[in-house]
């Protein structure tokens, strides 16, 4: 069937991928001065987390920390895009230096990062047109809720709401368009998030259930103890005199909650 | 190297691996049924030389094929409810992925019929035979012999193809593999079991076409010079 020559090849060209990866050491602030960088992470379609501002460039609540975050560190900052399911394997394979990127700290998580006390907070809930009843969890037997792979929403729909059908999509955007087209019955995202992307057409929708509180930490590699003290250090500073407040507001409306976890 | 390898992480995940690959079996084989159908029915319909019909089925063609598959799969998925067409996701993929493989098929028959002498087409009508049972008996299996490498081709393009429906959420092998790395971390691990399962799927239908080629239509897949 296919020429034997050409097996030795398909197995050896697979083959050759195996050694790729060589191994992304931890991190130390010294690595990150030399080379006079830091690459943050950042959701680009979660506003106002973030976002594609008009000049079409990286924006939000996170890309503004992180430039607080480079402006401390006295290097220059490089904003990449990332979403919920690739986030942690771009820190993890040496592609961005810290995720800032509505992390939620889970303990699952920090068993491949770690991360930083907490520089922000969301709020996870239900959301759905008004004409649908949803008053406890178990209205949702039989409901298509849409929610995007990588974030605990993910988990949350199946733990706490698992008699209704999941419909995963890649990133945020995609989620909450399938709530807007009427592909989803409801959708499982965050307060803020809902209420900006869905201006116009949110008149027909609104909460039914809050699900879970979260908070967000900077996620750096295992290891990195010295980029994460840095960095621990730079957000209870930021808290105290009011630059991380003053952030918060100007893209929330809202003041930084004033109990957000450290440890 | 230092990577520590944890495929166990993803074995635990086999049952959720062996639905998504069902149903990703499962959209390739209504694609390939159905993509077809519709070719031959355009095949068929175009030997009538009816010229709105035609230019119909050209505007088809030329759309879908200028145009990406997930875009096409987009608009079925999100764009149609405006118009008041709501379809769930697998079905939604399989008309996104019939319609793309229809169209593409047909030209590669179109090219198959058109390859057939014309000398056996005046043959049949000498013969006093009506134009369906010409097209059905003499034109199309010598066409579909013809082109039965392209078309295998190009069907097993479409399966692989199914991997782009994880993004209108079809529960496929794709969405369910990036559903397990985004849970277990494990990248690599994940990715790599799931290029493993599409070359078994693809490797098993090249078989499958070779066993009809060989068996049906007297010709290979794979195009050898024959000695007459």
């Amino acid at each position: 069937m296919i020429p034997r020559i050409g097996m030795l090849l398909m197995l050896g060209f697979a083959l050759a991928f195996l050694p790729a990866g060589s191994p992304v050491r931890a991190q130390s602030i010294d690595d990150i001065v030399a080379k006079n960088k830091i690459v943050v992470g950042v959701i680009n379609d979660l506003p106002p987390f973030g976002f594609v501002n008009k000049s079409g460039e990286l924006d939000g609540y996170e890309a503004a920390v992180a430039r607080l975050m480079a402006k401390h560190l006295g290097v220059v900052v490089e904003l990449v895009a990332v979403s919920g399911p690739n986030r942690i394997p771009y820190l993890l394979s040496g592609k961005i230096d810290a995720v800032v990127a509505t992390l939620a700290v889970t303990p699952a998580r920090a068993k491949q990062v770690m991360y930083s006390i907490a520089y922000g907070d969301q709020e996870i809930s239900l959301y759905a047109s008004k004409s649908t009843k949803i008053d406890t969890p178990d209205d949702v037997r039989g409901l298509k809720i849409a929610v995007t792979r990588g974030n605990v929403e993910e988990q949350l729909v199946k733990t706490k709401l698992p008699s209704a059908q999941a419909l995963l999509f890649d990133d945020d955007a995609s989620t909450h368009q399938a709530l807007l087209s009427h592909q989803a019955d409801a959708v499982l995202t965050n307060a803020v998030t809902f209420r900006t992307l869905t201006k116009g057409a949110a008149a027909d929708f609104e909460r039914k259930l809050v699900l879970n509180r979260d908070i967000q930490g900077i996620a750096v590699r295992r290891g990195s103890f010295d980029l994460l003290q840095w960095i621990n250090t730079f957000v209870a500073a930021a808290k105290l005199n009011g630059e991380l407040d003053a952030l918060h507001r100007q893209y929330f409306a809202a003041p930084l909650p004033p109990d957000l976890p450290t440890f | 190297m230092d990577y520590i390898f944890h495929f166990g992480d993803v074995f635990r995940y086999s049952g959720e691996l062996i639905d998504g690959t069902l149903t990703t079996l499962r959209l390739a084989l209504w694609a390939m049924v159905l993509g077809l159908t519709v070719a031959t029915g355009n095949a068929m319909v175009r030997t009538l030389r009816i010229p709105v019909v035609d230019m119909t089925i050209a505007v088809y063609v030329e759309v879908i094929r200028n145009t990406p598959l997930l875009v096409q799969a987009y608009l079925i998925f999100f764009g149609l409810p405006a118009l008041g067409i709501r379809m769930n996701s697998e079905t939604a993929a399989v008309v996104a992925l019939v319609l793309n493989v229809g169209a593409y098929s047909t030209e590669i028959l179109r090219a198959g019929v058109e390859a057939v002498p014309s000398g056996q087409v005046e043959a049949g009508s000498a013969l006093g035979l009506r134009p369906g049972l010409i097209f059905r008996k003499i034109i199309l299996p010598q066409a579909l012999k013809i082109v039965f490498p392209a078309l295998g081709s190009q069907f097993i393009m479409i399966l692989l193809a199914t991997s782009l429906m994880s993004a209108i959420s079809t529960p496929e092998l794709t969405s369910i593999t990036n559903s397990i790395q985004s849970q277990t971390f494990r990248s690599f691990e994940a990715y790599v079991v799931s290029a493993i399962i599409y070359l078994a799927l693809t490797i098993f239908f090249f078989g499958v076409f070779e066993f009809v080629a060989r068996n049906f239509l007297g010709s290979t897949l794979i195009n050898r010079m024959e000695v007459r």
